[in-house]
């Protein structure tokens, strides 16, 4: 295997995310992690009341959280994810595979909720689970990441 | 503040409108978009609206710029344990407010807004 390959372009490396991160994250992270990790750090140019809803700014702990969490479960398989600023200051992670969707809301205290969707028909109450990460938000998210994608 | 109660006067099939930042709006595998989940919540649990029949769009469009309009129906806000009820909002009479009903537990205001965001449509984008 040729590490060359996976090299950072300079273009890539005059964005600050993706030259933070590089070190960590290129060997082995998706094609998709350093756009990611740069729409996740832009989320902190947002003004105070960005949706109109009187909204804070996206908080630099959340921001960060986020970013640490992405970094961590770059897998190659994974699509990527849709990143969107959430009210309270929070960052909002999501993926969808099919008709299996994660949901994970970061928050400016560093937890993770998930919003777990197990099937297309959302009225079965069974189809969708909600909870925190608790303990080592990564790897749990990872896991979730990884059935996501699984085979049905 | 007394607690909201649902106004029988917005019927089911009454439209409502709420605008969504165009960052909260997704995108599915056919290039279909609709809004997060996120874009149905709210800190204080009133997710303002507005009634699309009471409402200039283009005046809606311009106190949130940056967003998409989205609408759906007082009977989908509804069908998910959700009151609808009047909020004038500085000198607005179409302003509404989305309030879940008494007691509701949280893990289903966090399930119900995927599923109102999903059945809600977007107003086609200008060109």
């Amino acid at each position: 295997m040729s590490y060359a390959v996976l090299a950072p372009t300079r273009t890539q490396l005059e964005k600050p995310a993706q030259s933070q991160w590089s070190k960590v994250t290129f060997l082995f992270a998706a094609p998709w992690v350093l756009e990611a990790l740069d729409i996740i750090a832009a989320l902190g140019n947002l003004p105070p009341n960005w949706d109109g809803y009187g909204s804070p700014r996206i908080d630099i702990r959340a921001r960060d959280a986020a970013r640490r969490f992405v970094a961590s479960v770059a897998l190659p398989s994974l699509p990527p994810p849709h990143i969107s600023p959430v009210l309270g200051g929070s960052v909002g992670l999501h993926w969808r595979c099919g008709d299996r969707e994660l949901e994970f809301t970061v928050q400016p205290d560093g937890g993770i909720e998930f919003l777990k969707v197990l099937g297309a028909d959302l009225d079965r109450d069974e189809n969708m689970e909600e909870g925190t990460l608790r303990h080592e938000p990564e790897s749990a998210g990872l896991k979730m990441l990884i059935w996501m994608v699984g085979t049905r | 503040m007394p607690p909201r109660e649902d106004d029988p006067a917005i019927a089911n099939d009454t439209i409502l409108w709420r605008a969504i930042p165009n960052s909260q709006i997704c995108r599915g595998d056919e290039g279909t978009e609709r809004p997060e989940s996120w874009a149905f919540l709210s800190d204080d649990n009133e997710v303002s609206a507005w009634v699309a029949a009471e409402t200039d769009v283009e005046a809606l469009k311009a106190l949130f710029p940056n967003s998409r309009i989205a609408g759906f129906t007082a009977g989908e806000a509804r069908e998910y344990d959700n009151i609808v009820a009047r909020d004038p909002f500085e000198g607005d009479p179409s302003h509404i407010v989305i309030c879940p009903t008494p007691g509701k537990p949280a893990k289903r205001i966090r399930k119900d807004a995927r599923r109102l965001a999903s059945k809600a449509r977007l107003l086609p984008q200008e060109p």
